[in-house]
């Protein structure tokens, strides 16, 4: 640090020394000191990552796995009383059940992730997506919070994930919850049951 | 109040409503008078026209629509000179009261601006001058009606006078007048408009009329419109409802465990004071004795608050049944809104095809059937188009002209009969005719000459392939248009419309019988009598018009044919299966001395299925799943009961494919015999020391044995489980014989081939013989007994000599 300022005196007397017999600085010089110092002042700022990017989420539990749906993407939220199971209805669907007067299919989201997963059939929610047409929710156990995620905190979906899933995944949060456009999900003409081999 | 004003718009809508209702009505009455009624029923009928147009009269008035209370007064005049005309005189009359009618809508349209309209203003003259032309041959036509106007415009727009009205007293239909203080007549209070007030003599005759045309005739219901919007969003609702009434069930059902909890903690409490008291030493420790008061003081309080308890408990309970039963009648309310029947749709129809057929010179009735099917709002409004032009097709294509049915001997009317019946989750509508049927050569002809076919594709094309073609855009095999049809229009736009509520629409055609369009809807909502089954865990409901018959039967009574199982009814055996196979769901029920079956049923072909439980029987409003459950195999759809569960609504069309299609395994509804490594014995002997001693002498020789006391507990265990290989009788038994026993086994056809050997201490060669006659395999002699011979016996007809 001494050595610094006295570098630092030595150069301001040198100048002073100029200054007085009159001197003036090489033009050339000048303009590459203008030009450095303009450079430096005119520097654009540090972009701030802005909240207003990150997208609210519901984030809930079924059968041990973390999901997260948009806001958004859903129509609303409610307790599921009672699913009846359909003969003949495939996974992942878990039944139907009756929801503002209509009769609407529940599915199972681990069912989806993992053909044959075993899961409670004890949900206690209904997650409704809203989606055109499609009237359809999601099982759930159990409710966390809101929370907003940044895009920069989700990551990639898994190559492992089923074809159908990976394309409605948003992504997968640090703590393995997998975000999901739901009314997509949903809509996909791959969950379409309709039987006419008859 | 003035155009624009929101009261008057939706006075005017309320006016448009009512319009069309008293236009039907008057339709109906003419329609009735044609076929030629007498005396007060005729009276009565001309009557009921009458106040129809004398109220549509009086309300276009009052609200400034000029041309319509024109039009009514000129329709109310004919139907007064109606009244005493003879038949001949009569049918011009009618043939004029359907003109005015079919102009009604046109001036309701065109009011309340217009003065005079194209398409209405010579209707009216017409009008007028058939009632002159009436009136001056029957000069001494009774007038009846008051007011005594001439054919001039009504009273001015009354409007001015009158106060502002609450928008929801246009609930009120309008009425005809009822009698003031003052003698006279005034419309009631509250009515759109206060108009006619009629004193004196008149309104005296009015009176009269009124009573006439209504005897015992109670006041109109109160009407309110409401948007389907708002229906649906109630009905959202009310499910709402439904589903916290299930969840009320559930703390119901917490609190009844909480409870029982109590209850048990209680009867601990009380047995430990009691067995303290009881052992406890006369004197005891302060301390002790301390603790021992708390138990009590605890006991006493524990019991306080389970008396508590089971009061609430009841208290929920019923409220949660009061609950139940609101919630129910609730949703039964809210289904009578949401449907309605077809007829609403299909009434005015008759006289529509009365005056196509008038139209285009033909003679034509409609008849009607099936039509108190009760559907979706949406889907009965979306059905008045097509059904429009199918029945105009139906006059114009499907009937020959009078001269011609005659000539081919038939009747010189011909008749359109439209059905409409429940099948599956689907409604069928058929539109048929009389007619000479489809000219397939003409579709053919012009199939080709339009481009649609090559003339050699023509050639080979199928009956079904060219009815087809009739539906495709501007397909017509008409030359000229008509006024009813013929520019290829109406079939594409009645599938159109079909397709559009995801239904279907076919055309069959017998040459020289006539032509059937057949439309088939899915539902989205109807209302269905059903039958509650249970199967396994599974409530099912299926519609009872499937049901041929409702049985319950014994395992006896199954019979094997050709690997399936079978049920005799009505003399024929049935095929026999059991839903939770047919469903490939499990089921809870055991092998029990009665099965419940359910016979269901399709045009001619049927079958039985055994379930678990018949529950109830009950009036549901089933609905379609929602995407993107489109169509499931067996079920139809759903229906959400009083206590918001979900109850699957059974397909029967389905469910008779299903059945017809043996994939995979099915399980028997009674199970069948299993391997059994020891062959299984039924032994029946009223003596004790009899059956212990041929009990153990069989099971030494390797047998299974079940011993009953009778042969009436033999028949008894037959029936519920008829797995046994022999049957080891005594003869001599009370209730039921030895005898009598073989006799029943040979007639029941599951047991007809099981062994018998009867034992009897009764030996003669008449008992011998008697044995054999009831079907005896064997007849062994109590008195010779060796239990090797019965052994022996047993193991020769078992073949396991």
């Amino acid at each position: 640090m001494a050595e610094v300022f006295d570098t630092l005196r030595q150069s301001i007397l040198r100048l002073e020394e100029s200054i007085a017999r009159g001197e003036r600085m090489d033009p050339r010089i000048e303009a590459r000191i203008l030009r450095d110092r303009t450079e430096r002042v005119a520097r654009q700022p540090e972009q701030v990552e802005h909240v207003l990017d990150a997208v609210a989420v519901l984030a809930f539990e079924r059968g041990g796995r973390r999901y997260a749906v948009r806001l958004e993407g859903l129509s609303d939220v409610t307790p599921l009383v009672q699913v009846a199971r359909v003969p003949g209805l495939p996974p992942p669907y878990l039944g139907v059940t009756a929801r503002r007067g209509k009769v609407v299919a529940v599915v199972d989201l681990p069912q989806l992730f993992s053909p044959g997963a075993r899961t409670s059939s004890d949900a206690r929610w209904l997650v409704m997506a809203a989606s055109g047409e499609v009237v359809c929710g999601v099982a759930a156990d159990v409710l966390h919070d809101i929370v907003d995620v940044g895009p920069t905190a989700l990551g990639r979906a898994m190559p492992t994930f089923p074809a159908l899933v990976q394309r409605y995944t948003i992504g997968v949060l640090e703590d393995r919850t997998v975000v999901l456009d739901l009314p997509g999900l949903l809509s996909d003409p791959a969950l379409r049951v309709e039987d006419r081999d008859l | 109040m003035k155009p624009g004003d929101a009261v008057y718009e939706e006075l005017c809508q309320t006016l448009r409503q009512e319009a069309s209702e008293q236009v039907e009505r008057i339709g109906a009455a003419l329609l009735e008078l044609e076929q030629g009624p007498t005396g007060q029923e005729r009276e009565a009928l001309v009557q009921e026209a009458f106040r129809q147009a004398h109220n549509l009269k009086g309300a276009a008035s009052s609200l400034g629509f000029t041309l319509t209370a024109r039009l009514a007064h000129a329709i109310e005049s004919l139907l007064d000179d109606l009244r005493d005309a003879s038949r001949d005189a009569a049918d011009p009359l009618l043939d004029a009261v359907h003109q005015g009618l079919a102009a009604v809508n046109d001036a309701i349209e065109a009011d309340p601006e217009a003065k005079s309209d194209p398409r209405v203003t010579p209707v009216i003259e017409e009008l007028i001058r058939k009632h002159e032309t009436s009136s001056a041959e029957s000069p001494s036509l009774r007038r009846t009606t008051a007011p005594s106007r001439t054919l001039t415009d009504p009273p001015a727009n009354l409007l001015a006078g009158l106060p502002a009205i609450d928008p929801t007293s246009v609930s009120r239909p309008l009425t005809g007048p009822s009698r003031s203080s003052s003698g006279g007549f005034t419309q009631p209070q509250g009515e759109a408009g206060g108009w006619h007030a009629w004193a004196g003599a008149e309104g005296e005759a009015a009176e009269e009329q009124w009573a006439q045309q209504s005897p015992g005739r109670s006041a109109p219901e109160e009407t309110l419109r409401v948007s389907l919007r708002k229906l649906d969003a109630l009905m959202a609702q009310v499910g709402e409802l439904l589903a916290a009434r299930l969840r009320t069930d559930q703390r119901l059902s917490e609190l009844r465990s909480v409870l029982a909890n109590e209850e048990a903690r209680l009867e601990r409490r009380k047995a430990l004071r009691s067995m303290v008291r009881d052992t406890a030493p006369p004197h005891l420790d302060p301390w002790v004795q301390r603790l021992v008061d708390t138990l009590g003081d605890g006991t006493e309080h524990q019991q306080g608050l389970v008396r508590q308890l089971r009061d609430l408990v009841r208290a929920f309970e019923a409220d949660a049944l009061h609950s139940t039963i609101l919630s129910g009648e609730l949703q039964e309310d809210i289904r009578r809104i949401q449907t309605f029947p077809l007829a609403s749709v299909l009434s005015p129809l008759p006289r529509a095809v009365r005056n196509m057929a008038r139209e285009a010179s033909k003679d034509a009735q409609l008849v009607v059937e099936g039509a108190d099917v009760e559907l979706d709002k949406k889907v009965l409004e979306a059905l008045r188009d097509p059904l429009n032009h199918l029945l105009r097709n139906a006059v114009d294509h499907g009937l020959e002209p009078p001269h011609v049915r005659r000539d081919r001997g038939k009747p010189v009317r011909g008749t359109i009969r439209i059905h409409a019946d429940h099948r599956g989750n689907q409604i069928a509508i058929t539109i048929r005719d009389d007619g000479p049927g489809v000219d397939l050569e003409a579709v053919r002809r012009r199939a080709i000459q339009r481009g649609l076919v090559s003339e050699a594709a023509a050639v080979d094309m199928s009956e079904h392939r060219l009815l087809q073609l009739l539906f495709a855009p501007g397909f017509t095999t008409r030359s000229t248009a008509s006024a009813l049809s013929g520019r290829g229009i109406g079939l594409d736009a009645v599938r159109t419309v079909i397709e559009g509520l995801h239904g279907t629409v076919t055309v069959h055609s017998e040459p020289g019988r006539g032509t059937t369009v057949l439309i088939a809807l899915p539902l989205t909502v109807y209302v269905v009598q059903a039958l509650v089954l249970r199967v396994g865990d599974h409530t099912l409901a299926l519609p009872i018009s499937a049901i041929h018959r409702i049985l319950r039967i014994t395992p006896a009574e199954v019979l094997e044919v050709e690997q399936s199982e079978a049920v005799v009814i009505d003399g024929q055996p049935v095929a026999l299966l059991s839903l939770a196979s047919l469903l490939r769901i499990d089921s809870d029920r055991s092998i029990e001395n009665r099965i419940p079956v359910v016979v269901v049923g399709a045009g001619d072909q049927r079958f039985a299925l055994a379930v678990d439980e018949i529950v109830s029987d009950e009036t549901l409003l089933a609905k379609s799943f929602e995407p993107p459950l489109m169509r499931l195999r067996n079920i139809g759809g759903a229906t959400i009961l009083g206590d918001g569960s979900v109850v699957l609504m059974l397909n029967p069309v389905d469910l008779l494919r299903s059945a017809s299609m043996r994939d995979g395994e099915r399980a028997w509804v009674v199970p069948k015999r299993a391997e059994r490594t020891r062959p299984r014995v039924l032994l029946a002997d009223d003596s004790f020391t009899t059956r212990a001693l041929e009990r153990s002498v069989l099971e030494a020789a390797g047998f299974d044995v079940v011993a009953v006391a009778d042969g009436q507990e033999a028949l008894t265990v037959l029936e519920s489980n008829p797995d046994f290989d022999a049957v080891v009788s005594d003869v001599s038994m009370p209730r039921v014989t030895g005898l009598d026993l073989c006799q029943r086994i040979r007639a029941t056809e599951r047991l007809r081939a099981l062994p018998v050997i009867l034992v009897s201490s009764l030996g003669s060669e008449e008992d011998l013989g008697r044995g054999l006659a009831a079907g005896a395999d064997a007849y062994v002699v109590k008195s010779e007994f060796d239990h090797e011979k019965l052994v022996g016996k047993v193991n020769e007809l078992l073949g396991r000599a």
